[in-house]
């Protein structure tokens, strides 16, 4: 029952949510690309809410996408920011962790898994490597997310807490 | 920094040396003709320009091509210098002078004014930076110079007629595009949490999907080429941990949801048919024709993501310019409920939900 508007770039399930993002427009000069999101009731075919993911960083793209365990849809781009989207936050793209402040060197990253109760489950990687290897289970790390906000605020920051999804 | 001249050079190094000039001046500094990819005749005689890492190619054909220098370089690349562009016009040549002399260098082509890598801050007035600037324009102007004739010499190409016949390439008309970044791809479809296809080793085990759930991983078996194993692992113990099923379709993407796992080919299984779609159902109580099942999409559907959840499973298919996306609610044989497209503007995509 409803029009998207580009090609899609990924899809994402949990529970009766359905969530596809895809492109909006083609990529700005300095690479961001334009992504749209429609998230949808799977069973009934309804969608929920439409928009744009605001989230991509300038000059990044999307590398990942999933639900919350309170069914909030979470995206992480490739500057490692994660962010939420949620009707607690009347559908808007709120940052909860900055993985890019987590790391200890450059070459490090985190690769995601899912999102269960304010924690961002990932796997650690060293040595500049993109994905983990498969042939071995890798370990995996979890993060507590809150807000990243500017230095010197720590002490106050608001620590994240699990945005409650209404209804579903 | 410094240009240091060595008669002799790799490819590759002459190459970086140019890149390097092409980044630094944020256009193209000269012409070259580059010869890439010599099995294919008509990606020949080429303008490029250069985006950091990325070749941007101008075909004589017309074609538009985007490299990544680690495929070009150095084995199937062949570049010689057929003419070197002045980077600058002679304007501000003169005004360098007049940098050196303290003047203001508020005249500067406003092309040149910004060198790629150094952002300005727009809140400051910074009169310190033109010298850098100054430094700039000077380093390029001598080494575009010194690599060109280094060019001419390490090379020992002859020009002949057809160098000189493309040597009279009309830089003119390309020079606006030229002078553009080109257009940003968009980015691939992907699976979140999988990793990709080892091209060096696709008997690699890989990992179609990683979430609350548990794991897909799946390896090409060892005694039964055409197939793979696939195995789920889920978190949850009481839905029976792992279990693992011999996959003869190819299913290349995979997701996992709470009553199953749904699985996809990217190909078409024939040239009448498109994508395959294997439907895996953890519960093992009731008739078997309910536990698992498969489909196959329309001839010219690819699959380009899926997944599932409680009651539903999803396919998101390329179809030309449409994109479809199949929900089931996991039984056996599929009817279609409705199909909704605008047939207005053939660039709208459209879901169809089949129930």
């Amino acid at each position: 029952m409803v029009c998207i508007k580009g090609d899609p770039v990924t899809i994402v399930g949990r529970g009766r949510l359905v969530a596809i993002i895809f492109h909006e427009a083609l990529p700005l000069a300095d690479k961001t690309q334009r992504l749209g999101y429609i998230l949808m009731d799977a069973v009934e075919g309804t969608a929920i809410v439409t928009g744009s993911v605001a989230a991509v960083q300038k000059g990044h793209k999307l590398t990942w996408a999933g639900f919350s365990n309170d069914h909030s849809l979470a995206v992480m781009d490739s500057l490692g920011l994660v962010s939420v989207l949620s009707s607690a936050s009347k559908w808007q793209w709120v940052p909860v962790l900055d993985t890019l402040g987590k790391k200890k060197s450059s070459e490090d990253s985190f690769w995601p898994i899912s999102i269960m109760h304010g924690n961002f489950v990932c796997v650690p990687l060293k040595g500049g490597h993109e994905h983990p290897d498969a042939t071995r289970r890798p370990i995996t790390t979890s993060l507590e997310m809150h807000i990243p906000l500017a230095q010197g605020m720590k002490k106050t920051c608001v620590h994240f807490v699990s945005l409650h999804h209404s209804s579903i | 920094m410094k240009f240091v001249s060595q008669q002799e050079r790799s490819h590759k190094n002459l190459f970086n040396d140019f890149a390097f000039l092409l980044f630094k001046a944020s256009k193209p500094v000269g012409r070259f003709k580059c010869e890439i990819l010599p099995s294919s005749e008509t990606e020949r005689a080429i303008h490029f320009t250069l985006d950091k890492d990325i070749l941007c190619v101008l075909t004589n054909s017309g074609n538009f091509k985007r490299i990544p220098l680690k495929t070009v370089l150095p084995a199937n690349a062949n570049i010689s210098l057929i003419e070197t562009q002045p980077p600058m016009p002679k304007r501000r040549l003169n005004s360098k002078v007049k940098a050196q002399g303290g003047d203001d260098v508020l005249d500067f082509d406003a092309m040149n004014q910004n060198p790629v890598g150094k952002s300005k801050n727009m809140f400051v007035d910074d009169d310190a930076d033109s010298d850098d600037e100054a430094e700039d324009a000077s380093f390029i102007d001598e080494s575009a110079t010194g690599v060109k004739d280094e060019f001419r010499a390490g090379f020992d190409k002859s020009f002949d007629d057809e160098d000189e016949k493309s040597s009279t390439f009309d830089v003119s008309k390309y020079s606006s595009f030229l002078r553009q970044p080109p257009p940003e791809p968009p980015q691939e479809a992907f699976a979140p949490s999988s990793t990709p296809v080892n091209m060096e080793q696709p008997n690699m085990r890989r990992i179609l999907c990683w979430n609350h759930i548990g794991v897909i991983t799946s390896r090409r078996d060892e005694v039964h080429e055409e197939q793979n194993v696939v195995d789920i692992n889920l978190n949850d113990a009481t839905l029976g941990g792992t279990r693992h099923f011999m996959d003869s379709f190819g299913l290349d993407q995979g997701s996992l949801g709470e009553d199953g796992a749904i699985f996809a080919t990217y190909n078409g299984v024939s040239d009448f048919e498109g994508s395959k779609v294997f439907f895996y159902r953890f519960d093992t109580i009731g008739p078997v024709k309910r536990k698992d099942w498969s489909a196959t999409l329309p001839a010219g559907e690819n699959a380009l993501g899926c997944a599932c959840g409680e009651g539903w499973a999803a396919v998101v298919t390329r179809y030309a310019n449409f994109m479809t996306l199949y929900i089931t609610l996991g039984l056996r044989e599929m009817t279609y409920f409705f199909v909704v497209y605008n047939s207005s503007t053939l660039q709208s995509k459209i879901f169809a939900i089949v129930y």
